[in-house]
């Protein structure tokens, strides 16, 4: 299982492809590609949204469902997924605004 | 493919002629290094305009005897990133005081134009759409001030000598 | 510190029009990415694991107290609310939308800052002893000449693609704060013969997958040939270094392919041919540039410092703070404080908005407006008058900031890792973090003495862990995180690089292996005065290896 995964163009955030052929971030909601062929087609796809400028460095993540839902198997790809694994310090400004 | 040359768009006159070709009684005939040094010296005596087309790697030392009889020296960027050639382009014209057309060749971008230009290259060949499509607009490269000494139009500044203004901006 | 002529504010304030105008192109798809990502790369804009980096230019980790008020509003209008300082002396935002960039550089440009060259294959960010101009054993401020040479290599035409980036450091003192021999380029401020100052030139050092201790090419470098003598290098590598294999890239293969020898030969024919008569460094340059770097004006204190010596008898905690963060000044009644971003526990080099505006505070009340970056991931105040340093240091308790820790084995230089970082094959802040639970209570840290411990979560060792006492690599095997351990790199003027002890250790199982080489010091140790590196020297890895490999 698989899913294809880039960063957005404008800000960089983690977002994945889901079924409408849109990039959203939830990688719960992503299309799931479960052969090499279906994932060739989904990174076909994903040139296209590169040429049209909305996403870079697109590439297949392998994916397992566990008992809390759909994630990334690799240690990389689950923390592209979940964000850093430590405590960063943030101001409570920031944090209200993002 | 399009040819600008000091700021503006030009006719290329050169033609590139390969080994098998036979060399023109006149005009204007690219070479390369190697196909230049098997030239024979009497035939460098010809009414020919002589150029040269420099690869990365090749010198600009292999030349530097030659540059009398040179009216062009290109030199290949395969790569924006490959910065080879800026350096080829400076020895060319500040240690052997080389006089002719200095034409930059390859992967040649808008956003480079300008370090070319402050190299010595007064002629660049085009071929990426979006760069001639932003000079046939009219752009021109943004930065006026300069922290060190570059080749062509430029003054110095008096706040230090290695400081200098595109010389547009100075009278402006 | 250096201020900027209307010519550098329009030079920074075009180039961030620049960037603006090729940020636009690139979002309306007139750039590839190919071609944008240098451009960006050059604006200090890296694309990581979960959004943009944004790394901004502190030459030589010098900062004003309104600079510093700047990045902490950046980290809150833009970005998570904190920053990350770099083994650079640079500062580091995760989380900025690229659309955003240009706004920042714009800002930042109205407080004299920049992006320009962070990252690229450029000359980087000219790095400094954080105790330049402060130093007691300093034989010259190093920062002027760092100042020159980022005006010169700040977008020059020839060397805006070299093979591969190129970092340039300059020590002012015997004692090198700045690891100068694990540099492209290590200038060594230097008295000759004749009592002239100049520097000792020293190419192809640096870490990476080849680390390599540079070669001393050039005894004496006069000041007058700073410019053209740097020149010189630079045009001999970007000729030669190698653009067939981006791993092999860096100077310092070209030194050790090419040997020391015909590297100096070739610079000095360079040299020799080139010298641009604009380049030479006059003494009047000189003196001007030193004078932006003046000591400031500083007050007769008395001496010895009542309220300090005061204080120091009653309060253990501030002696103790006092003797491991604050270092002797030139100027009698003054002392160097380091601010340790290392808290217990916490992650190296990570300061939220309100602490980098308490510092501004603090500098601007106790250290006459400076504040310096270490490239330990520490700040400095360089100029503090002795008596202060009881106000000053609880107020820096109140912020979460007087760590007494420099240089002990909780001040660890780790690089962000695999939490933040796109090119990293483990995780290296929760390490750090573990260690320095591990090590940073009852007085623990204090009784093992000096030792470095460097992180780094990948090859390309951003974490220095090559230079340290203790170094942690961070690998990949399998699909599992496991820790390299070296001992008896040092970074100094002694710089030597550090010898693998064995096979790796898991993440559970890293920290207790560092526990048990510390141990195993503290057993072998002579006295205390005989520190960890000092240690090494005398027995070697044998003991080390033996409790981590041997002992079943």
């Amino acid at each position: 299982m698989q899913v294809v995964s880039a960063s957005r163009l404008t800000d960089g955030s983690v977002v994945y492809l889901d079924s409408r052929g849109d990039w959203i971030e939830s990688l719960a909601c992503a299309r799931i590609f479960d052969s090499e062929p279906d994932v060739q087609a989904g990174l076909e796809q994903a040139k296209a949204a590169i040429a049209a400028s909305k996403i870079i460095d697109a590439f297949a993540v392998p994916v397992a469902q566990s008992a809390d839902g759909l994630h990334a198997i690799s240690l990389r790809n689950a923390i592209r997924e979940l964000g850093p694994t430590v405590a960063f310090k943030t101001s409570p400004a920031a944090a209200a605004r993002r | 493919m399009a040819l600008y040359r000091n700021g503006t768009f030009a006719a290329d006159s050169w033609q590139r002629l390969d080994a098998a070709q036979e060399l023109p009684a006149e005009g204007h005939v690219l070479l390369s290094l190697a196909e230049w040094q098997k030239l024979a010296p009497i035939k460098r005596e010809s009414n020919v305009a002589f150029g040269v087309l420099l690869e990365p790697g090749e010198t600009a030392e292999a030349i530097a005897a030659d540059l009398s009889r040179l009216s062009l020296v290109a030199i290949t960027f395969p790569k924006f990133t490959d910065g080879r050639g800026y350096s080829t382009a400076r020895i060319l014209r500040d240690r052997y005081k080389f006089a002719g057309e200095l034409r930059a060749v390859g992967d040649i971008l808008f956003d480079q134009i300008q370090l070319y230009e402050r190299c010595g290259f007064d002629a660049l060949e085009i071929t990426d759409p979006v760069t001639l499509g932003l000079l046939e607009a009219g752009r021109k490269p943004v930065m006026t001030h300069f922290y060190q000494p570059g080749e062509g139009a430029e003054v110095r500044d008096s706040s230090s000598p290695w400081r200098g203004r595109a010389a547009t901006s100075a009278t402006a | 510190m250096y201020r900027y002529d209307n010519f550098d504010a329009t030079f920074v304030a075009e180039r961030v029009a620049q960037f603006k105008d090729q940020v636009a192109r690139r979002l309306a798809g007139e750039l590839t990415e190919d071609q944008f990502r240098p451009l960006r790369l050059m604006n200090g804009v890296y694309l990581q694991l979960h959004a943009y980096m944004l790394r901004v230019a502190i030459p030589y980790g010098t900062l004003s107290p309104r600079q510093l008020r700047k990045l902490a509003h950046i980290a809150r209008h833009y970005d998570k609310g904190y920053g990350h300082f770099t083994t650079r002396q640079n500062i580091q935002f995760n989380w900025p939308a690229l659309a955003d960039c240009p706004a920042i550089l714009s800002e930042l440009a109205n407080v004299e800052m920049h992006a320009i060259q962070t990252s690229g294959n450029c000359v980087r960010n000219v790095t400094a002893d954080q105790f330049a101009g402060a130093a007691a054993d300093e034989i010259e401020d190093p920062r002027p000449y760092c100042e020159l040479l980022r005006q010169w290599s700040s977008l020059n035409p020839e060397f805006s693609f070299l093979p591969r980036k190129f970092k340039i450091a300059i020590a002012g003192a015997p004692h090198d704060r700045a690891a100068v021999k694990v540099h492209d380029i290590g200038y060594q401020i230097v008295r000759n013969a004749d009592g002239e100052i100049g520097f000792a030139a020293y190419v192809g050092g640096g870490l990476g997958r080849s680390p390599f201790v540079a070669h001393k090419i050039r005894d004496f470098v006069p000041k007058a040939d700073l410019l053209n003598y740097t020149a010189a290098i630079l045009r001999v590598y970007n000729l030669e270094g190698r653009r067939d294999n981006k791993f092999k890239a860096r100077i310092k293969i070209l030194v050790h392919e090419k040997g020391a020898e015909a590297m100096r030969d070739a610079v000095e024919a360079e040299f020799a041919r080139s010298r641009d008569p604009d380049l030479v460094l006059t003494p009047e340059i000189i003196d001007r540039f030193k004078s932006y770097f003046a000591l400031p004006d500083l007050p007769s204190r008395p001496v010895p410092a009542q309220n300090f010596e005061g204080r120091r008898a009653q309060d253990a905690d501030f002696a103790h703070f006092a003797s491991q963060n604050v270092v002797a000044h030139k100027v009698p009644g003054y002392g160097v404080v380091s601010i340790s971003l290392k808290p217990i526990g916490g992650i190296p080099g990570d300061v939220t908005a309100e602490q980098m505006e308490a510092v501004a505070d603090l500098a601007e009340t106790y250290a006459h407006s400076e504040v310096r970056v270490a490239h330990e991931q520490n700040l400095v105040l360089p100029h503090v008058a002795l008596d202060d340093l009881p106000a000053l240091y609880d107020r820096l308790k109140d912020s979460n900031l007087a760590t007494p820790n420099i240089g002990l084995v909780t001040d660890i230089i780790s690089c962000p890792g695999l939490d933040y970082c796109s090119l990293a094959t483990a995780r290296s802040i929760p390490i750090a973090q573990r260690i320095s639970e591990r090590f940073g209570h009852n007085g623990r840290a204090a009784e093992i003495g000096e030792l470095h411990i460097n992180i780094s979560g990948c090859i390309n060792a951003c974490g220095h862990h090559h230079v340290a006492h203790i170094g942690i690599l961070g690998l990949e095997k399998k699909g599992v995180e496991t820790y390299q351990i070296t001992v008896g790199g040092a970074a100094d003027e002694t710089c030597a690089l550090g010898e693998v002890l064995g096979p790796g250790f898991s993440s559970e199982s890293v920290v207790d292996a560092v526990e048990a080489i510390v141990e195993t010091y503290l057993k072998v140790r002579k006295s205390r005065d005989e520190d960890f590196l000092s240690t090494y020297r005398r027995v070697g890895a044998a003991p080390f290896k033996e409790v981590l490999y041997e002992r079943a």
